[in-house]
């Protein structure tokens, strides 16, 4: 059964922080920025132009009653379209310089770095004009569609993650406050590396998982703890401390026998969540 | 008879009679000082902040849209017998398809409907000007009366020392001040204007600087070119020791290329040289000073030594030579950072610190 969880739910959602980078190599980025506002905006502009001036003198009871669900959904409609036009344009600069893992320099005259810094641009518009709307779901469909690989019910309560080079199991669940990176500045070095977050994983709050971490299923990153680069996490293990070593097994792990399994798997598939069988990271199986 | 001007001298010379009376143990009973924080002051430049850096772009965009864009669509404002707003019936917006009929028929609405979105652009960056503006205003005329410097408040609030207490009500008047112009940029739409305006209140903000989301800064900070502070990394040239101890002000100096990569705390007074390093989750508590071309973790941060940075830290991998040219783009001596020296092949297992 899969697992589409609403995170939205939970009151610690703050939904206030940006998920890109505010690296700007060049000025000039800001340009795109700008381009990707007025793209979006001409749309929600003419229904705002149309409900006001057409729609509201003509019936003015029957559309001042449902003002507010329209401001909500011109609301929408401006974030849908932020998001559909920012992944047009990274796909048009995607074709130009395709996103690459490695360590680069932190240097403007690396090109992989200036593009890394331009896709994060675009994408920030998308994210900024999601992370306005109070509901979760808008920044978890502006990260699917930027190709990170996650669940609608995937609970990211209020942590800072990365938006390329990433992707984040069923059921799994980062901290608050907690930073998700799959690249990062480091000194004079930039990297890039593919993180890769399992099923039914907890990351506690303010950890830092670092670019190229592969955290296996069942497992629990503590809190303010931290990963290093390219760190593996064994499945169904607690790691602890900075950097993260491990702690004890995770004996409530699914794979594992524990008093009361049979409820909880009974209770998780009659109600919302659930395990996908098979479809875990590679060579991870929790034994 | 004493000569006039021999008395009024005298007048002069002799002290003001205290207002509380003597107490039981001989001396004069002090005054008791009152702790304020001055909330008045907070929210009359709340407001005029708020008024002034949202007054007038308002004024303008409604100017802006009654008299010269809505006209163009065929709307009017109709002032009498009543305020209203009139569409004509030939208006553009009346047309079936109207959206595309905007931009396929000629005539001045498609060139108001396409810059209207600029326009809001427009004025949206006037309101953070002004924002910024204002806010230095007041921030400097509190300033005049009791500058920003290094040192340590007393945080008494009973019977508090009369000159400490000033300093400290003057700390909190500007940093409310600096707090809300600063939320207004990094929580804005151009967060990337957040070095400018800085800049703008009187710290020093180099060229290529990058604030990550949830970057805290109070005054009496310094970062020059190319600085890094990662997300959810922290700043802050004062700190409070305890709720009734002390506030000590001190400067942050963040170097050419100093990168603190990420929850990191660095607490007041510390320099950190160029090119240093703090690596994840790092902490500095007070006047902690990081040495040139070097590394530093944990909490508090201690120098990380060439082979254990490569072996855990950077796990192995090759990390590429930096040229001249870029060393001389960065305007810094070309100089190898000390983990260079030791680096193992790229296919040498990590150990993760199990």
């Amino acid at each position: 059964m899969e697992n589409d969880v609403m995170s939205g739910t939970d009151p610690m959602e703050f939904n206030n922080e940006p998920y890109t980078t505010n690296t700007l190599v060049m000025h000039r980025y800001v340009g795109w920025y700008i381009v990707l506002f007025w793209l979006s905006s001409l749309l929600p502009m003419y229904f705002l132009f149309d409900f006001f001036f057409i729609r509201l003198p003509a019936w003015p009871t029957f559309f001042f009653l449902i003002l507010p669900l329209t401001l909500i959904g011109n609301w929408v409609v401006f974030i849908l379209c932020a998001i559909l036009f920012s992944r047009i344009l990274l796909s048009i600069v995607n074709l130009f310089h395709k996103p690459r893992e490695g360590v680069f320099i932190r240097s403007r005259q690396d090109k992989d770095y200036r593009y890394w810094s331009l896709r994060a641009t675009i994408k920030k518009f998308a994210f900024w004009a999601a992370h306005t709307f109070p509901l979760v779901w808008m920044d978890v469909i502006a990260f699917k569609a930027f190709g990170v690989k996650t669940r609608m019910g995937t609970a990211f309560f209020n942590a800072w993650v990365d938006s390329e080079f990433l992707e984040v199991g069923n059921n799994s669940m980062i901290g608050l406050g907690a930073v998700v990176l799959s690249a990062a500045v480091v000194g004079d070095y930039f990297i890039i590396k593919k993180t890769k977050i399992g099923d039914n994983v907890l990351i506690g709050a303010h950890a830092i998982v670092m670019p190229g971490t592969e955290i296996g299923n069942d497992a629990i990153l503590g809190a303010m703890a931290s990963t290093t680069i390219g760190q593996k996490l064994e499945p169904a293990w607690a790691y602890m401390g900075d950097p993260a070593k491990k702690f004890k097994e995770n004996k409530f792990s699914v794979n594992k026998d524990f008093k009361g399994k049979e409820k909880r798997l009974e209770r998780e598939s009659t109600t919302t969540t659930g395990f996908r069988e098979g479809d875990s990271i590679s060579g991870e199986d929790g034994k | 008879m004493s000569d006039p001007a021999v008395q009024a001298r005298q007048d002069e010379i002799e002290l003001p009679p205290s207002s509380s009376p003597p107490n039981l143990e001989g001396g004069r009973k002090k005054k008791k000082q009152e702790y304020k924080l001055h909330y008045a002051r907070y929210i009359y430049s709340f407001f005029y902040i708020f008024y002034v850096s949202y007054g007038i772009p308002l004024l303008i965009g409604v100017l802006y849209l009654v008299l010269l864009a809505l006209p163009a669509f065929g709307i009017y404002l109709q002032v009498y017998p009543s305020i209203d707003l009139v569409v004509e019936p030939t208006s553009i917006l009346k047309q079936e398809w109207a959206f595309i009929a905007l931009f396929t028929q000629p005539g001045p609405w498609a060139y108001y409907f396409v810059t209207l979105p600029l326009v809001y652009i427009g004025l949206y960056l006037l309101h953070l000007f002004l924002t910024a503006v204002v806010g230095r205003q007041i921030v400097r005329a509190l300033a005049k009366r009791v500058p920003a410097e290094e040192g340590v408040i007393e945080r008494r609030f009973v019977d508090p020392n009369p000159v400490e207490f000033r300093k400290l009500v003057y700390y909190h008047s500007r940093n409310f001040i600096l707090r809300v112009v600063k939320w207004k940029f990094t929580k804005g739409m151009f967060p990337w204007l957040q070095n400018w305006a800085f800049n703008f209140m009187g710290e020093y903000v180099g060229k290529g600087v990058v604030f990550e989301p949830e970057f805290y800064s109070s005054e009496l900070a310094t970062y020059e070119d190319d600085a890094y502070i990662g997300p959810g990394a922290l700043s802050s040239s004062h700190v409070v020791e305890g709720v009734w101890g002390r506030v000590i002000l001190m400067k942050v100096l963040m170097g050419k290329r100093a990168c603190a990569c990420g929850k990191n705390i660095i607490g007041c007074g510390t320099v950190m040289d160029e090119r240093s390093v703090l690596l994840p989750q790092g902490a500095l508590a007070k006047a902690f000073h990081l040495r040139a071309n070097e590394y530093y973790d944990g909490v508090p941060a201690i120098r990380i030594l060439p082979k254990k940075l490569q072996r855990i830290y950077f796990a192995g991998m090759k990390l590429p030579e930096i040229p001249d040219a870029v060393f001389k783009e960065w305007g810094i001596e070309p100089k190898k950072l000390k983990s260079a020296k030791d680096i193992l092949p790229e296919n040498t297992p990590q150990e993760n610190g199990e």
